[in-house]
């Protein structure tokens, strides 16, 4: 005990040992106990081990501060180490493809995330993370705000995110449309009842005009586009391409075939169909006719020009697709909303996602599957990463604080 | 109408005027004549590609950040800019050289090697998040190339003895600034993707690779803070984390672990 009580600090070279140390403890306890179930730990387990390591911290940062072992853990080397660990094993996860099947999975290294070295390494980063905000929080000076925001907001940000992990309810929902349901499923297909009921009146998609391709019967990379870099092919647009100038003399988006030509008519099995007319520049002749991507209902069609060459129209791109919902919670209040691809729905700590939907129908999808996540935890999360992001803003605007300081701030 | 076919124009017109203002630098005219030609190419140079950036995004129809050759296009607009305010601020020649030198590379690899399939928009990609998120990260790379080449020619330097102090306090100031962008970047994608997939981190393989570039830049902000002294290691960690960026940003499409991550921009 003697020995732990001197003031002299450990350096690099105890760092190194202490690290490795770790890891290995991690890898042997890896090998005796190779399944780690923590998913499991949730509220009210979640909320205790985030108590008692925060209760951990804070009495042995007041009550043993002067230990070597405290001294060390707030310093600099710790903190390099831990970034270093931390570092190596993400290392690992870049080069190593993960995976959650569990043969042949050697010390755990295609699940990286659900080893024991790992935890040990994010523990590692956190505890030398709470210590060093510890250290400049208290006492509490000014000049310290941006160490603070930086430091404190990135273990909030961290911490709340692994505690809360377990706690995330992560469950979709496949709805049909002028149906009401309440039962999602997670994803080992396990039912889950929402506190709230969903009735999906309408699913809706929008398409990208899709894109005429060059189609050579000699290369091994067919197609060529045509229209790079032209999203919307307006009518009468002209392209030239290995000399053939393509014209585009009408583009139907909702195009069914009737009576050996398109016409436009919003029908279920409806594709898009340009009429094209191509003039060979090399052998001075035209062509003309209807391209189209086809549909369930509708063959696609193409163009034959010179050089057994064809033209044909690429498969349409989403470009927007959402669901008009009607949410009754359980005060019974109803609520139409529109619920849109990166534009989710937020009900409390709720949030409801656009999917899905039945890819074989596309546009005519009579389904759509709803991602519905509560993250009791989230707003922990956001708070550390809004401290961060101001802790960023900061560095921005100051210069680096000398040398002479961070001594200082050492000793 | 402004496309890839109108590139090499507007390219070979920047690089026409930077390369007179970084050979003005090194000619010897009177001070003052020097100084009005250097600013006056090299900021009529970024002009000429930010215009060119501008109309190819009205073009287009939207923001023009979708593909490798996109965020090329923008990398080789903020470089000079970086190298640009560097010599304002510090009088660094090389500096601005380098930087130009890393841009008009990237225009080449544009010119040459463009990679213009039609990227249409794709719903999760549109999004208020998606010009920030791309913008700041290709800042961050932006001032983190230049304080690879700063380490570069600090290991040289140190190799015949010539070694300046200074570049290892141009460095810091260089990362310090890259960092905090590279920081912003890795947010603003964690707070897109809680919009877009419910989740702000799902250890994605970019994501992986993201957190790597972070956590090395991490590494030599507190390897320099608490060993100053430690030059040559200082220097080689710069060095090796540029590689770890590279990786992160193109290297990624090659890697077996990567093939179904949501930044892959090849298929």
């Amino acid at each position: 005990m003697e020995e732990i009580f001197k003031s002299e600090k450990w350096g690099y070279r105890e760092s190194t040992v202490i690290t490795v140390a770790l890891f290995l403890i991690g890898v042997l306890l890896q090998f005796a106990i190779p399944t780690i179930e923590i998913e499991k730990l949730k509220f009210p387990f979640s909320l205790a081990i985030a108590l008692i390591f925060v209760n951990a911290i804070v009495l042995s940062y007041f009550g043993l501060k002067h230990a070597r072992l405290i001294q060390w853990l707030a310093s600099v080397p710790a903190a390099i180490s831990s970034i270093s660990l931390l570092g190596i094993l993400t290392l690992a996860m870049g080069f190593i493809p993960q995976t959650n099947d569990a043969s042949n999975n050697l010390l755990g290294i295609h699940n990286l995330l659900n080893t024991w070295y790992f935890i040990f390494a994010i523990v590692f980063f956190l505890i030398t993370l709470g210590f060093v905000s510890l250290k400049r929080l208290v006492p509490f000076k000014w000049k310290n705000i941006g160490f603070i925001l930086n430091h404190f907001g990135l273990w909030l940000a961290v911490f709340a995110g692994i505690i809360g992990n377990a706690d995330i309810t992560d469950v979709s929902i496949s709805l049909q449309e002028n149906r009401t349901s309440w039962i999602a499923f997670d994803k080992k297909k396990t039912p889950i009842q929402l506190p709230f009921t969903l009735k999906l009146l309408d699913f809706s998609m929008e398409e990208y005009a899709a894109k005429p391709l060059l189609i050579k019967p000699s290369n091994s990379k067919t197609e060529t586009t045509i229209q790079a870099f032209i999203p919307n092919a307006k009518n009468d647009s002209l392209f030239a391409l290995e000399g053939l100038q393509i014209k585009v003399q009408k583009r139907l988006m909702t195009a069914v075939f009737r009576k050996n030509t398109f016409v436009e008519f919003d029908t279920i099995g409806s594709c898009q169909a340009f009429l094209v007319s191509v003039y060979d520049t090399q052998q001075d002749t035209n062509y003309t006719g209807w391209i189209s991507n086809g549909s369930n209902n509708e063959q696609p069609n193409m163009l034959t020009v010179s050089n057994n060459r064809t033209i044909a129209l690429s498969t349409a791109e989403a470009k927007k697709f959402s669901s008009n919902v009607v949410i009754t919670n359980i005060n019974k209040e109803i609520d139409t909303v529109t619920i849109e691809v990166n534009k989710p729905y937020n009900m409390g700590l709720w949030s409801i996602y656009q999917y899905d939907y039945d890819t074989q129908k596309g546009r005519w999808s009579d389904v759509s599957v709803l991602q519905i996540v509560h993250d009791p935890w989230l707003i922990l999360v956001y708070i550390g990463l809004a401290m961060v992001i101001l802790g960023s803003i900061y560095l921005l605007f100051t210069r680096g604080s000398s040398n002479d300081n961070s001594k200082q701030s050492e000793q | 109408m402004i496309t890839w076919h109108e590139f090499p124009y507007f390219a070979f017109a920047s690089i026409i005027v930077w390369l007179v203002g970084i050979a003005a630098m090194y000619l010897p005219f009177t001070d003052t004549f020097k100084k009005a030609i250097v600013h006056i190419s090299i900021t009529s140079g970024i002009a000429a590609h930010l215009v060119f950036i501008v109309l190819f995004w009205t073009y287009i129809d939207r923001p023009p950040m979708r593909t490798l050759g996109e965020t090329r296009l923008w990398y080789s607009l903020l470089i000079p800019i970086v190298g640009y305010l560097y010599y304002v601020r510090w009088r660094y020649n090389w500096v601005m050289a380098y930087s130009i030198m890393l841009s008009v590379v990237f225009m080449l690899i544009n010119i040459f090697n463009p990679e213009i399939h039609d990227k249409t928009l794709m719903p999760a990609l549109q999004s208020i998040w998606f010009v920030p998120h791309v913008i700041v990260y290709m800042f961050a790379y932006a001032l983190l190339a230049v304080s690879c080449i700063i380490a570069i020619k600090g290991l040289v330097l140190l190799q015949f003895k010539k070694f300046n102090p200074e570049i290892i306090v141009v460095a810091r100031s260089l990362v310090r600034a890259g960092f905090a962008f590279l920081t912003l970047g890795l947010l603003f994608g964690a707070l897109w993707a809680k919009e877009a997939w419910g989740h702000y981190w799902t250890w994605d393989p970019k994501e992986v690779w993201a957190l790597l570039t972070w956590l090395a830049y991490m590494l030599y902000l507190h390897a320099t803070y608490y060993y100053p002294q430690k030059t040559k290691t200082q220097l080689w960690l710069l060095a090796i984390a540029f590689i770890v960026l590279l990786i992160c940003w193109f290297g990624i499409n090659y890697l077996a672990t990567a093939q179904t991550s949501v930044h892959t921009y090849t298929q």
